[in-house]
């Protein structure tokens, strides 16, 4: 059952008891009263009755000295009738006058002293019976009148309050049904923004308005399910990142494992000359040494992606130093220069990663490079901390690809990459040691001008520096 | 034989597949981006084109539909492995798709199959005074025809086809009596000698050490 329905019978319910209850006990009450009434009423009548009556017997007896009453009471009796009260009475308990109809058990009445009254029911009608000791002799008087009005004002107004009740019962209906229906409104408008979004519609949203308690527990709910959407969206942010790397990965492993099968299968079954022979070899060293590579890199990532960093402060200029002399046999190769300017001393980080982090970037800046160019290492302060930063002259990055550039497996120019012995991981492992000092990787270049790779620290032990 | 064209952006695996190529004796053209196709399709006959579908420029399934359309037959050789890739692959034309690590033996098949389906590829082979129709399975030596069963004109065909390559037994069985044969491997040699002698193929037909047999060109 919904919540307005069992609302809804909740109060017509009690309502309902509550109204016939005091209907109830009003009725009670009104009848009560009109029984007094009625009483009392009947009292004055048996009082006057009853004092006439005496005197007109008192007299009668004092003139003739007869005991014969019947016929006086008789005429008396008969002017009573016409206000339809009728008399019963009797000389020590035998009746001896009555136009009553005569009612047969229990006669209370007749003990009263001075007087009784009694309600009786015959023929379904309510009769009035009062009666007592009279002061003439031993007599005594009933009197009797239909007092129906009273059951037939108890009946209609019963009739009455029980139509009264009904028609309040469909009012109170009606307008309960319609105030329920309109304050359920937002759980049912909660309800379906909850399915929808249970059903999948993770970007929908409940529309609740009002400081309520369902307003309230709408804004909660929205919040809750931002939290969710949000990680829903990480998690599938990662799955999506963790399934790209793979299929580069296997794409990556599989051109050297298809060169290798390949060229040991044709060494091993193929009528092959001296040439063949030599171009097959060299390429089974070729991609095993691009699998050792891959492997290397591969290793270092997942280091990397595991690892917590100490963090101590770093002479920049060393820094440097130490990655041009570790790259000069590459920089006399191409005969290119690198060109040092320090304007900040130190940073904080782990000199090691430092060193593997610049490695990589000047190896890139020297790939990028012609032949005889300049390479730039600069340190400067940057508001809130240092900026190291490496500079070349060379091929620059297409606009589009530098977004992607820092993605694992992600080469520029595929053909001429791996002629150069890359295989996309060095700016992911750079990006990697950048988080891991909370730095920041900023590329900025332009295509067969210059590329920028500046490193941001920001990390609060660079503020206190 | 065949005039191929092989594109592939890896110089290791197109110069494999160009060596594998030659030693069966097909005639060859190596690209290594998406670019050139068109321009060498239109500047010489081409019988088949074996394609990459990861190329700089434009890559294989950009390509391969302009290829199809000047009824050159196309078979992909991808490291891309996805079923939805092999579907796009098919779907957009490609007659076969074959998925990198391959191996050669598989390829050459798979290469001499659509060649013989789209007759681009001779019905005659000569070796020596031998010469072999590919198209009626007749077999003359010194111009007198002999008398071969349709098993060992399927072991000669398959030998044909593979020709400087070595065919491991195992490969033999399996291209030429079914993954369903239940027999030793020595029926092979059986056939073999039947072979060598029926065709004066002694020296022709080598044997591999341990491993099975190569016909010599």
């Amino acid at each position: 059952m919904k919540f307005w329905q069992k609302t809804y019978l909740c109060v017509l319910i009690v309502f309902l008891v509550a109204f016939d209850l005091g209907a109830y006990g009003l009725l009670k009450k009104s009848y009560q009263l009109n029984e007094l009434l009625d009483i009392s009423r009947g009292l004055s009548v048996y009082g006057s009755i009853e004092n006439s009556l005496s005197y007109i017997l008192r007299v009668y007896t004092e003139r003739t000295g007869s005991t014969n009453y019947e016929t006086v009471i008789a005429s008396f009796a008969a002017n009573y009738y016409k206000e339809d009260i009728l008399l019963e009475v009797y000389q020590a308990d035998q009746l001896i006058f009555s136009n009553a109809y005569q009612f047969v058990g229990d006669r209370a009445e007749l003990d009263g002293d001075p007087y009784e009254s009694i309600y009786r029911k015959m023929n379904d009608e309510l009769w009035l019976f009062i009666g007592g000791k009279m002061e003439f002799q031993d007599l005594k008087l009933v009197i009797s009148r239909n007092s129906d009005y009273l059951q037939e004002y108890y009946i209609t107004l019963r009739q009455y309050f029980i139509t009264l009740s009904v028609v309040i019962s469909l009012i109170l209906s009606a307008a309960l049904i319609f105030l329920l229906f309109q304050l359920t409104a937002p759980i049912r408008r909660l309800n379906k923004g909850v399915k929808a979004i249970a059903a999948g519609a993770y970007g929908r949203r409940v529309k609740v308005r009002g400081n309520d308690e369902f307003g309230e527990l709408a804004q909660d709910f929205n919040r809750m399910a931002d939290a969710v959407s949000n990680h829903i969206e990480t998690i599938k942010k990662a799955s999506e990142d963790k399934e790209i790397f793979i299929n580069n990965l296997t794409h990556e492993l599989k051109t050297p494992i298809t060169a290798i099968k390949g060229y040991s299968e044709f060494l091993n079954h193929a009528n092959y000359n001296e040439e063949d022979r030599k171009m097959a070899v060299q390429y089974i060293h070729e991609h095993i040494a691009r699998l050792d590579v891959l492997s290397g890199k591969m290793m270092q990532l997942l280091y990397l992606k595991s690892e917590e960093v100490d963090l101590g402060p770093v002479h920049i200029e060393n820094l440097f130093s130490y990655v041009v002399n570790m790259e000069r046999h590459h920089l006399e190769a191409k005969q290119m220069t690198i060109r040092m300017e320090c304007s900040a001393d130190e940073v904080y980080g782990d000199q090691e990663l430092l060193q593997s982090l610049f490695i990589n970037l000047v190896e890139n800046s020297i790939k990028a490079s012609s032949f005889g160019g300049e390479i730039q290492m600069r340190s400067y302060h940057y508001d809130e901390g240092v900026v190291l930063e490496v500079l070349d002259y060379g091929r620059g990055i297409p606009e589009k690809d530098i977004e992607k550039i820092t993605e694992a497996f992600y080469v520029v120019d595929r053909s001429r990459s791996k002629e150069l012995g890359g295989i996309g991981l060095g700016l992911s492992i750079c990006n990697q040691i950048a988080q891991l000092h909370h730095a920041n990787i900023q590329i900025d270049s332009k295509e067969n001008e210059y590329t920028r790779v500046s490193v941001y620290f920001t990390t609060p032990l660079q503020l206190e520096d | 034989m065949a005039k191929i064209l092989i594109v592939d952006d890896e110089k290791a695996i197109n110069d494999l597949i160009a060596v594998n190529l030659k030693m069966v004796g097909h005639e060859y053209v190596q690209l290594y981006s998406g670019d050139q196709v068109l321009k060498t399709l239109n500047e010489m006959r081409i019988d088949l084109v074996i394609l990459d579908v990861m190329l700089p420029g434009r890559d294989g399934f950009e390509i391969v539909q302009d290829i199809v359309k000047r009824n050159v037959p196309v078979i992909f050789l991808t490291a891309r492995n996805t079923v939805s890739d092999k579907v796009h692959g098919l779907e957009s034309g490609a007659e076969d798709y074959i998925v990198k690590p391959f191996e050669a033996v598989e390829l050459i098949a798979r290469i001499h199959v659509i060649l013989r389906r789209n007759q681009k590829v001779a019905n005659e082979f000569r070796l020596d005074d031998t010469i072999v129709d590919l198209e009626k399975h007749m077999v003359t030596v010194h111009g007198q025809e002999i008398e071969i069963t349709n098993r060992e004109f399927q072991l000669l065909d398959l030998l044909v086809q593979n020709k400087n390559i070595a065919l491991s037994r195992e490969k033999i069985i399996e291209q030429t009596w079914g993954f369903d044969f239940y027999g030793d491997t020595r029926t092979v040699d059986v056939h073999i000698q039947k072979l060598r002698k029926k065709l004066n193929w002694e020296t022709r037909i080598k044997t591999v050490y341990k491993y099975g047999y190569r016909l010599e060109v």
